[in-house]
């Protein structure tokens, strides 16, 4: 059996968030390459970075709430496999949902 | 604001009589359209409350949204940030001896445009629709002789008193000239 978690999804959320953050950053420097070091930029970054850490803050505390070991997926290894693939566990990557065949076994 | 000399390439006597962004209500019409769509998933999750109960109680779906409300909100507030530094930096600059536009589209494209007050033929003023007569901006055209025969200055707080000015730069440099 073959379990895919949904933490699948938390990584896929990270790294969306990762990448705009980096686009955040590229603004930043624009605004302060080609703009000064003014009231109005200054409140304007100011107010942008307070609004997104509560929106990324207000996330993470429903995050936390769900339980992300859950699976989303759940394969079952047709029976041929057994047959094919010797008593045993079968590691997969980053040990997503391993197989362990000898528990599988009627 | 104060404008980098060094960024729109001022000769060393040129004199910045007036520069100009768009009219405000041109932002706030863009953040009030980027204000509904970040109400949108709150909206969604109002409804599946109300109707569909069930939806946000699956333990696979109700992760997924929060997910998607998440990142729809902060990449909503992100483009909203960037939309709001495309306003600041579109500028229209005028000098004792030109006009410039500094058009700010997206990250990397900026556009500047020069137009010398001599090549300056005619201008014209064009004001639109019940918002901007209500909230009094309009687009001002230079005609020119120049390679770009038409310079815009789109979306101007008070159109008529900016080209009026433009008028009397033009006059006063042809005098002196």
């Amino acid at each position: 059996m073959i379990i895919i978690p949904l933490y699948i999804f938390l990584f896929v959320y990270f790294a969306l968030i990762f990448v705009s953050l980096i686009y955040v950053i590229f603004n930043f420097y624009h605004l302060f390459r080609f703009g000064s070091l003014e009231t109005m930029t200054v409140f304007a970054s100011f107010l942008f970075l307070a609004i997104l850490i509560i929106i990324v803050f207000c996330s993470y505390q429903e995050i936390i709430k769900i339980n992300w070991q859950n699976p989303i997926v759940v394969i079952h290894i047709p029976e041929f496999i057994y047959k094919i693939v010797p008593q045993g566990e079968i590691e997969m990557p980053w040990g997503l949902g391993n197989i362990n065949l000898s528990n599988q076994l009627p | 604001m104060k404008l980098k000399r060094s960024l729109l390439q001022l000769d060393f006597d040129e004199k910045i009589i007036f520069f100009l962004h768009r009219h405000p209500f041109i932002f706030i019409k863009k953040f009030l359209v980027y204000l509904g769509l970040g109400a949108l998933p709150f909206l969604v999750f109002f409804v599946l409350k109300s109707y569909f109960l069930g939806i946000l109680e699956n333990e696979i779906i109700y992760p997924l949204l929060i997910l998607l409300a998440s990142l729809w909100l902060v990449f909503i507030w992100i483009s909203l940030f960037q939309g709001w530094i495309n306003y600041y930096f579109d500028l229209y600059v005028v000098t004792n001896r030109q006009i410039i536009s500094i058009d700010q589209a997206g990250l990397f494209n900026r556009t500047i445009a020069k137009q010398p007050l001599s090549r300056v033929q005619d201008i014209s003023v064009e004001s639109r629709g019940l918002f901007s007569t209500i909230f009094k901006y309009g687009n001002v055209y230079v005609q020119s002789a120049g390679a770009k025969e038409r310079f815009i200055f789109s979306e101007v707080k008070d159109p008529y008193l900016v080209s009026g000015k433009i008028n009397k730069l033009v006059r006063e440099f042809l005098e002196k000239k």
